[in-house]
């Protein structure tokens, strides 16, 4: 029988997962592209987008909020 | 609570930190001059003297060779032992490169509505191991050269860019050419995602610090051996939630338990709590 993992320990076990299994790609790909060397026009530019991305989906609902109330203060 | 009496009630840990930032960051580097003329070295002092993280890349990395001698990894070693016995206090009230974010983070006047903030520690727990995890997967790839690559330890380090801004501050020229795209990137990252736009201004360390992660794994054994750490009196409380909103590193659980993975010892909660429901100290 599969193990039940309650909610709250489910979201930790899928931001585990995520993080983990971006950040050697968000570290690799600058390496195989020979990022700070000086041979690329962005070195290292790359290996920080995976885990921003990671954080923006993680934060997507407060970054919604706070949108939200950045136009209304705009506005 | 006003932000004077913030100051008032924190003051020495805000002392401590601003001690760290002269401990720790070249040109003066106490420490670290310390060091030298203990050993009789000629290197300049700076921050790259305790890094923070190619200890621990060469021991996933399985150079266990290059920690022999080397003074950054008796220096991890100390930092994780004294956050077994006492809590991670050298993240919460000495390291300098979480003191500048969380220093600029509350020196910008922007409402706490616009700054991010985990509500459920274990999500923060999740991305922060998940990240860790990731660290030492590419130092083994690097170490035991799974993949043909050089060591991406220094990619993105915090440290290199502290320590290049106060050489810049000193005059320095190197600090004008050491900036490129990734390390602007990392600046962006530590100063402005996880410091200004974090609730805390520790997103940085909460997410890809190597040593704040082994710390508070080196805590949370700790704790269930009795030493140090932050308790929670639930008879105390009352519901105000000044704990929650305190917590630089959103530590404390919608039932105001404090998580030992996230928990830097910072005592903020201890200072903010009214009804002094939280408590650092021994207890089985």
């Amino acid at each position: 029988m599969m193990p039940v993992i309650p909610g709250k320990e489910r979201k930790g076990l899928w931001a585990f997962v995520i993080a983990s299994a971006t950040t050697p790609l968000a570290l690799i790909i600058p390496t195989s592209c020979g990022a700070a060397c000086g041979v690329c026009p962005v070195p290292g530019g790359c290996f920080a987008l995976p885990a921003i991305v990671v954080l923006i989906v993680a934060l997507r609902s407060r970054l919604q909020e706070m949108g939200t109330r950045i136009l209304g203060v705009i506005r | 609570m006003t932000v004077i009496e913030t100051i008032q009630k924190n003051r020495w840990r805000y002392l401590s930190l601003v001690m760290g930032f002269f401990l720790f960051v070249g040109p003066y580097a106490i420490i670290a001059r310390m060091i030298n003329t203990a050993t009789g070295s000629m290197a300049s002092p700076t921050l790259h003297t305790l890094c923070y993280r190619m200890p621990i890349d060469w021991l996933f990395g399985g150079r266990w060779y290059a920690l022999l001698g080397s003074v950054a990894a008796v220096f991890i070693l100390a930092v994780v032992i004294l956050a077994f016995f006492m809590g991670p206090v050298f993240c919460g009230w000495l390291c300098p490169v979480g003191s500048v974010s969380e220093g600029v983070s509350r020196a910008t006047p922007l409402p706490d509505r616009f700054r991010l903030r985990i509500r459920d520690p274990q999500i923060t727990k999740g991305l922060r191991y998940g990240f860790f995890v990731g660290f030492i997967a590419v130092s083994m790839i690097v170490g035991y050269k799974i993949a043909s690559m050089s060591s991406v330890c220094c990619r993105y380090c915090t440290s290199s860019i502290l320590q290049n801004m106060a050489n810049g501050l000193t005059g320095q020229m190197s600090a004008i050419t050491y900036w490129h795209t990734g390390s602007l990137i990392t600046l962006f990252s530590w100063l402005v995602i996880g410091g200004i736009f974090m609730s805390g201004g520790r997103g940085w360390c909460l997410f890809f610090c190597p040593l704040g992660v082994l710390s508070n794994l080196s805590h949370t054994v700790g704790k269930k051996l009795g030493m140090y750490r932050i308790s929670y009196n639930a008879d105390k409380c009352q519901d105000c939630t000044k704990c929650q909103v305190s917590c630089p590193t959103w530590a404390i659980d919608t039932d105001k338990s404090v998580d030992s993975h996230l928990c830097i010892t910072c005592k903020e909660c201890t200072n903010a709590c009214p009804h002094e429901a939280y408590e650092y100290g021994r207890r089985r």
